[in-house]
């Protein structure tokens, strides 16, 4: 038995658990967009109380896995940003939350 | 965030009351309190329905130029535009009930046997019915502070038929506008305009 396994320990493996949603800041994202249909930049900037540039970081991050839909347009001479979880996000988030759960489950109070 | 529950019920409520705290709607409930009390220092119903538009045009302009630069754009999610059209249908009743009840007190007709008299059970009914409406207005809408305008309306139409007085809707107008005006100056205070507003010129 290999001790520094972690299933030989008890413990419920964390190797499939989504690191790049894990990121707490990327976690809150998803978590906004989940719970709506679509969300422009500036209100995730509110919700969440990041700056600009980090949200920027965190969102090409997401983008590029598949998990967010950037779309960018004009609304009279404004940039408009509105952003949008696909179904790969919404399944990603739902996994996470599930693996989360079933990692934490054993946990004494 | 991690160390916290996710719970994502609770997040959905949080924005979608974070869009009420601008203030706009005790605004326009005050303007629409004032409008019935210089509508009837004028004497006229045709005043009261465009001043009454006029707040409706303020609040919806409030929303575009305040609000929305600030907050962002959001398209909240299927149950909360279920619960957005349970308050319409309702509003849509109040407006047809209102409609109705002016008509038959206009003409003095009677309807199945009672005619709406100034009696204080006529009144204290039609307040329990003006509590009832604004109640489920601010359960749909997630929204307690309606329950308080509520008890202003019904304040304030209690008062000036027992009083005989539409002075109440002045008093009541005056506090909701005060309010709603307080609330919005925060509102802007806390929330200044973005300096690139929705950019995606950084990413």
């Amino acid at each position: 038995m290999n001790a520094s396994d972690p299933e030989a320990n008890g413990l419920k493996p964390t190797t499939h658990i989504d690191r790049l949603i894990h990121e707490p800041g990327r976690l809150m994202i998803m978590a906004y967009l989940f719970v709506v249909e679509k969300a422009d930049f500036v209100f995730l900037m509110r919700q969440t109380g990041m700056t600009q540039g980090n949200l920027s970081s965190h969102l090409s991050k997401l983008e590029a896995a598949g998990y967010v839909e950037i779309e960018k347009s004009f609304k009279g001479k404004k940039p408009l940003t509105m952003l949008r979880l696909t179904d790969a996000g919404r399944t990603g988030l739902r996994e996470y939350r599930e693996s989360m759960s079933q990692v934490l489950d054993g946990l004494p109070d | 965030m991690v160390s916290q529950q996710l719970d994502l019920k609770q997040l959905e409520r949080a924005a979608w009351r974070s869009y009420h705290t601008d203030g706009l709607w005790d605004v326009f409930l005050g303007l629409v309190l004032l409008s019935a009390w210089v509508s009837s220092l004028a004497g006229s119903d045709l005043l009261h329905l465009v001043l009454v538009v006029a707040s409706l045009a303020v609040f919806a302009l409030g929303k575009r130029f305040v609000t929305v630069p600030r907050m962002g754009l959001v398209e909240f999610g299927a149950e909360r535009k279920a619960k957005n059209r349970k308050v319409a249908a309702l509003l849509f009743f109040v407006v047809l009930l209102g409609v109705a009840l002016y008509i038959v007190a206009v003409t003095g007709i009677e309807v199945l046997g009672w005619r709406p008299g100034r009696g204080a059970l006529t009144t204290l009914g039609m307040s329990l019915v003006i509590l009832v409406i604004f109640g489920g207005i601010a359960y749909w809408l997630d929204f307690p502070r309606m329950m308080l305008l509520g008890l202003a309306f019904a304040a304030a139409f209690a008062g000036s038929r027992l009083l005989d007085s539409r002075v109440t809707f002045l008093v009541a107008g005056a506090l909701a506008l005060g309010w709603g005006l307080a609330l919005l100056v925060s509102f802007v205070r806390r929330y200044p305009l973005p300096t690139e507003a929705g950019s995606h010129e950084r990413e």
